[in-house]
Parts: structure tokens; C-alpha cells; sequence
């Protein structure tokens, strides 16, 4: 697929650019041929088919130009994740790139103005041929490291022509549809997208997580590709303008948010509200879930042909669900994503990737009589936050855990908005100033998205008695969380960091 | 603050500030953190107050939407936007 891709421009199609105000068509053709100046561009400046290129940069038609170029050159991208990452040298260093693209103010060797990219009139200049084999790595993507440093790991065009051939069998995606993409390029499934307009000539909708519900009803999609935060807020939103009038004017509201000719949406990264699924599907939007992980590609999907509820669909062609003796997920490719990563601590490669394609999910699932498999547990130490960034908390625990005063730690996330502490004190606690003070240089050196807001300190230490540790000395989330939901979800409650 | 615009501002926000009255909304409070406004949340606040007085969404930025952080900083970046004559 992507072969065919790379090999000539499409016959139609368009990329809707999409902003808080106003649209802007490119033909997909015309896309197309800018890439190719694109292309002349990045070989001007040195970049040869084997190099890495970054682009740390929100979405923008420059993104789309440059991945395509890159790909067209066979040139490795590695798509940075806005907020998560910051352009300096030494990042462009660490991860290998002979240019950093980005959209933030910097400055250093070998870090470009994104809007430095070339978009010019006139015919596009020959770009000499390029073709991929299954094991060529296409594009490094990053994912959530408990050391709070992402972990990279390649992407095969192996793994990108399986995901993409079975989500295009089960959806069937061609003239007529525009797909509405929102989340950060960075993500390669967004990009996934991108090169399906290119390869069955249908419209692609390029915008952003602040713009998304503004463009929805101006750009009209047919399919809408979100995390289950954006469907949580679209039924708010919906109910909200509804008001308490019936059924017919929810589906009013809901023409009014999505527009009138959404075919179904898309779902997945983290468990999905039921409630909210039954009810955009009321509405005569069908929601389908799915599961997959940066390690596996797209492992699962419910789809028109094929959906039950509570399920994350059928397993696609090319993979293979395996259960293991502890319950947990285990999927085998025949086109594995990769077998390792190729940016993480010791150790965290051997943890999830398994001799034969194989890699350890570490979520807990069955699969039914039917083949629908069913997640029953989510890897419990990571958070899904409202601006769909994922938090893995076990690291921020343990760094909260490392004083004197602290024993124990589970950071929660209530409302999506704020991470919340609730400590079991040791026996010997220090004061809430030193709690105070050690919360802040914590925080001080951590990301923002993984800043502790509040600390809630426990009124007396976990225990096995209690019923807040496990019998291996664990803490229980879900019953911390019960016992202290209260004060986990008042604002004023607890030491905070300000 | 302008009145209408406020009070339109405080209904629109007490809806999803479940269980806090308009009138007791704090103007100067993060909304996110005192009243659960997620980014998403904030948009479709601000997409409605801006279809509901008149205010032109392609007016701001997303990085003007990412620094309304309070009541007060809504409903002063809204009447700045406000049509002439409204």
C-alpha cells in the first residue's frame, strides 16, 4: 500500500484544512504535487533516502507535506507529539534526526521552521522512485515510558499496509466519505488517514482538538475518528442544546454538533463510557470501539458487519489474540509494528515484546465463543486525561512515594482535569509543610501533564485490615478510590501545590 | 465585566459546573480546576457563547482559547469581540 502510495498522484479527493474559522480545500492531487516540491526541498537540504527527519509541530498542511515528501524520498519520519516534546539540539540529537521540523520557537543546529516548507506554484520536479519491503521501518513513533522519557519504536511498512488493507476491508472507505482527523499527526494511526484519501479517493479532514467541534458541522464528515473524552463532551454538548425536550430534538442536537452525514465513529485508547456509546448510537451515529496499542497497530474493531456490544470488536486480519495463563492480552502480527524499541530504558523492550511477533499487552481480556474480544481490566497504571494525552502514573508514584513521610501512593484523576495523590502516611509523617514542599519539587521536575495538584493524606495508613492493600501488599485503586472519592473530587480538598 | 455577557458567560458555565449556582461562580477561579472545564469542554462553551452573542469563533486563536483560564478572562475577551451595535 504504501508502494502504491509513493508511486503517482491520486485522481481525486480533497484535504480539508480546517480552523477555528474557516476551511481550506487542497486536492489530493495538488496535495500531491506540493509534496514533490517538498521532496526537492529536504534533498537540497541534505536529507537522503535512510536519514530521519523530526516534526515537533501542531497539525498544519506543512505535516502533511513533509510526511509524504519523507515518505516519497524514503526517508524515516519521527512525528512529536506537541506538549510532550520540546525542539532542542539535544532532542534532535537523541532520537537521531538529521533535521527537526517544528512550529516552536527555537534555535540550534539543525532545527527548521516548519513554515519554512516550501509550498510553490508550478510542475512538481522528478522525484526518483523508492520502494519499501515488509521489514523497512517507515516511521518511529514514541509512547508513554514509565521512566516518564518515551519510548520509540519503529513502524514497519509491513505493519502499516496489514493495518490499514484490514481497516479498509471491514469500512469499506472511497469517494463520497471524509474522514475527520483531529488528533496530533504525530499519532501514526492519524496519518493512516491521510494515506487512505491518497489511495481510495475520498476527503480528509485536517484539524485540531480546539477546532474539532467548531469545524465538525462546517466540514460535514462521514466518519469521525476520537478518543471517548471528545464523544463524552459531543453528548454533553448534545444534551445541553436539547434541553429537556424528547428524542427528536437530541437528534436534532446531535445533526447541529456532528453534521448530516456521519456514517459511523470511531473509537478507541482508553475504555469508552457505555452510556455514551448507546447513546450517540440512539442518535443514529454507531460508534465502534477497537483495541491496539503503539506496540501492536489496531488489533481489534467492531464495525457494521461485525459488533457487540461491550466487545472491542473481532480480531483483524494478521493478527492473533492469545490469552495467557494470567488472563492478560497477548497479540501476535504476522507483520509486527517491530520486536523492539528502539528508544527505552533496560529492560522495557524484553517486558512486552515476545519471541514470534508476539507482545505482551499487559491488559486482561477473553475472548467470546464468537471471537469478539472482550478488555476487562486496562493496564490500571495509566490515565487517559481530557486533552487525550495518556499519563503513565506508576513512575509519579514512586517518585511521590520517595519521602520519609509517604508509604504508599495512588495517583487518581478525577474530572480528566488534575492528577490527585492519596498518600498512606508512615508512621513517623512529617508535617503538611514538608508534604507541601516535597509535592512541589516533585512537580517541579516533571512534565506538566504529570504534575500532582493535590495530595490527600490518608486518615489512617493503608492496610490489609482496612481493605486498601492486597495480601502481596498492594494498593487497591478501586477501593481508594471508593473510600476517599469525596475528598478526591473537591477541589479544595487536600495539600496543594500552589 | 459587561452584564449580559457575564451573565450569559455564568449560565453557560454553572451548566457545567454541576452543582454550583451562576451567581456563586468565582470570576477569578481556574475553571478547569474549580469547575471541571476539560479543553474540550471549554471549546463547546466558548463555540456556544460566541454563537449566542454574535461573536465571530474565527476571531480568536488556539492559543487565545488556551489562555482563558477564568470567568472574568471569558467574558472580557468575549465583549472585546462583541459586534459593533450589540
Amino acid at each position: 500500500m504504501i508502494n502504491e502510495l509513493v508511486e503517482g498522484p491520486p485522481k481525486q479527493g480533497r484535504l480539508l484544512l480546517a480552523g477555528l474559522g474557516g476551511t481550506r480545500e487542497i486536492p489530493l492531487p495538488e496535495l500531491y504535487r506540493l509534496s514533490g516540491h517538498v521532496a526537492a526541498y529536504l534533498t537540497g537540504l541534505g536529507v537522503r533516502a535512510g536519514d530521519r527527519i523530526g516534526i515537533l509541530a501542531a497539525n498544519r498542511l506543512e505535516w502533511v507535506l513533509l510526511d509524504l515528501a519523507a515518505l516519497r524520498l524514503k526517508v524515516q519520519t519521527a512525528g512529536l507529539e506537541p506538549g510532550k516534546f520540546t525542539a532542542t539540539p539535544e532532542l534532535r540529537e537523541r532520537y537521531g534526526m538529521r533535521l527537526l521540523f517544528t512550529d516552536q520557537h527555537a534555535e540550534g543546529p539543525g532545527i527548521v521552521p516548519i513554515t519554512d516548507v516550501p509550498a510553490p506554484d508550478g510542475p512538481e520536479p522528478p522525484v526518483p522512485p523508492v520502494a519499501y519491503r515488509t521489514g523497512d521501518v517507515v516511521t518511529v513513533k514514541f509512547t508513554s515510558g514509565s521512566t516518564g522519557t518515551p519510548k520509540g519504536l519503529g513502524a514497519t511498512a509491513g505493519s502499516i499496509d496489514g493495518s490499514m488493507a484490514a481497516v479498509q476491508q471491514i469500512f469499506e472507505h472511497g469517494p463520497g466519505d471524509n474522514l475527520f482527523v483531529f488528533l496530533p499527526l504525530s499519532l501514526l494511526q492519524q496519518r493512516y488517514w491521510i494515506y487512505s484519501a491518497l489511495l481510495h479517493g475520498h476527503d480528509v479532514t485536517l484539524t485540531s482538538y480546539v477546532a474539532a467541534f467548531p469545524a465538525l458541522a462546517r466540514t460535514r464528515p462521514t466518519v469521525v475518528m476520537g478518543v471517548p473524552a471528545f464523544f463524552d463532551a459531543a453528548r454533553a454538548e448534545i444534551e445541553r442544546r436539547a434541553g429537556t425536550a424528547g428524542p427528536e430534538a437530541l437528534d436534532h442536537a446531535a445533526r447541529e454538533v456532528f453534521g448530516d452525514r456521519v456514517r459511523y465513529l470511531w473509537t478507541g485508547s482508553a475504555p469508552a463510557d457505555p452510556g455514551t456509546l448507546a447513546f450517540l448510537t440512539a442518535r443514529g451515529l454507531p460508534i465502534y470501539e477497537g483495541y491496539g496499542l503503539n506496540e501492536t497497530c489496531i488489533v481489534t474493531k467492531n464495525h457494521p458487519g461485525a459488533h457487540r456490544e461491550g466487545s472491542v470488536g473481532r480480531v483483524l486480519p494478521g493478527k492473533e489474540v492469545i490469552i495467557d495463563a494470567d488472563g492478560v492480552i497477548n497479540v501476535r502480527s504476522d507483520f509486527p509494528v517491530d520486536t523492539r524499541y528502539t528508544y527505552a530504558e533496560p529492560g522495557a523492550s524484553e517486558r512486552i515484546f515476545r519471541p514470534g511477533g508476539i507482545v505482551r499487552t499487559g491488559d486482561l481480556g477473553r475472548v467470546d465463543e464468537d471471537g469478539f474480544l472482550y478488555v476487562l481490566g486496562r493496564a490500571d497504571d495509566t490515565l487517559v486525561l481530557g486533552n487525550g494525552r495518556k499519563v503513565v502514573v506508576r513512575p509519579i508514584e514512586e517518585r511521590l512515594r520517595d519521602h520519609p513521610a509517604i508509604a504508599e501512593c495512588v495517583v487518581f484523576c478525577p474530572g480528566e482535569t488534575e492528577l490527585v495523590a492519596v498518600v498512606s502516611p508512615a508512621p513517623d509523617g512529617a508535617g503538611p509543610g514538608a508534604l507541601t514542599a516535597h509535592l512541589r519539587a516533585v512537580n517541579a521536575a516533571a512534565d506538566p501533564d504529570e504534575r500532582v495538584r493535590r495530595v490527600i493524606v490518608a486518615d489512617e495508613p493503608f492496610s490489609i485490615g482496612n481493605g486498601l492493600l492486597t495480601s502481596q501488599y498492594k494498593p487497591r485503586r478501586r477501593q481508594i478510590l471508593d473510600a476517599y472519592a469525596d475528598r478526591i473530587n473537591d477541589p479544595k480538598e487536600g495539600l496543594h501545590d500552589h | 465585566m459587561t452584564t449580559d455577557v457575564e451573565s450569559l458567560a455564568r449560565t453557560r458555565l454553572a451548566e457545567v459546573a454541576e452543582g454550583v449556582a451562576p451567581d456563586a461562580l468565582d470570576p477569578d477561579a481556574e475553571m478547569a480546576y474549580e469547575y471541571g472545564l476539560t479543553s474540550l469542554k471549554k471549546v463547546m462553551l466558548v463555540t456556544a457563547l460566541c454563537a449566542e452573542t454574535g461573536v465571530d469563533l474565527g476571531s480568536f486563536t488556539e492559543d487565545d482559547l488556551a489562555r482563558l483560564n477564568t470567568l472574568r478572562d471569558l467574558v472580557d475577551v468575549l465583549t472585546h469581540h462583541l459586534p459593533q451595535g450589540a
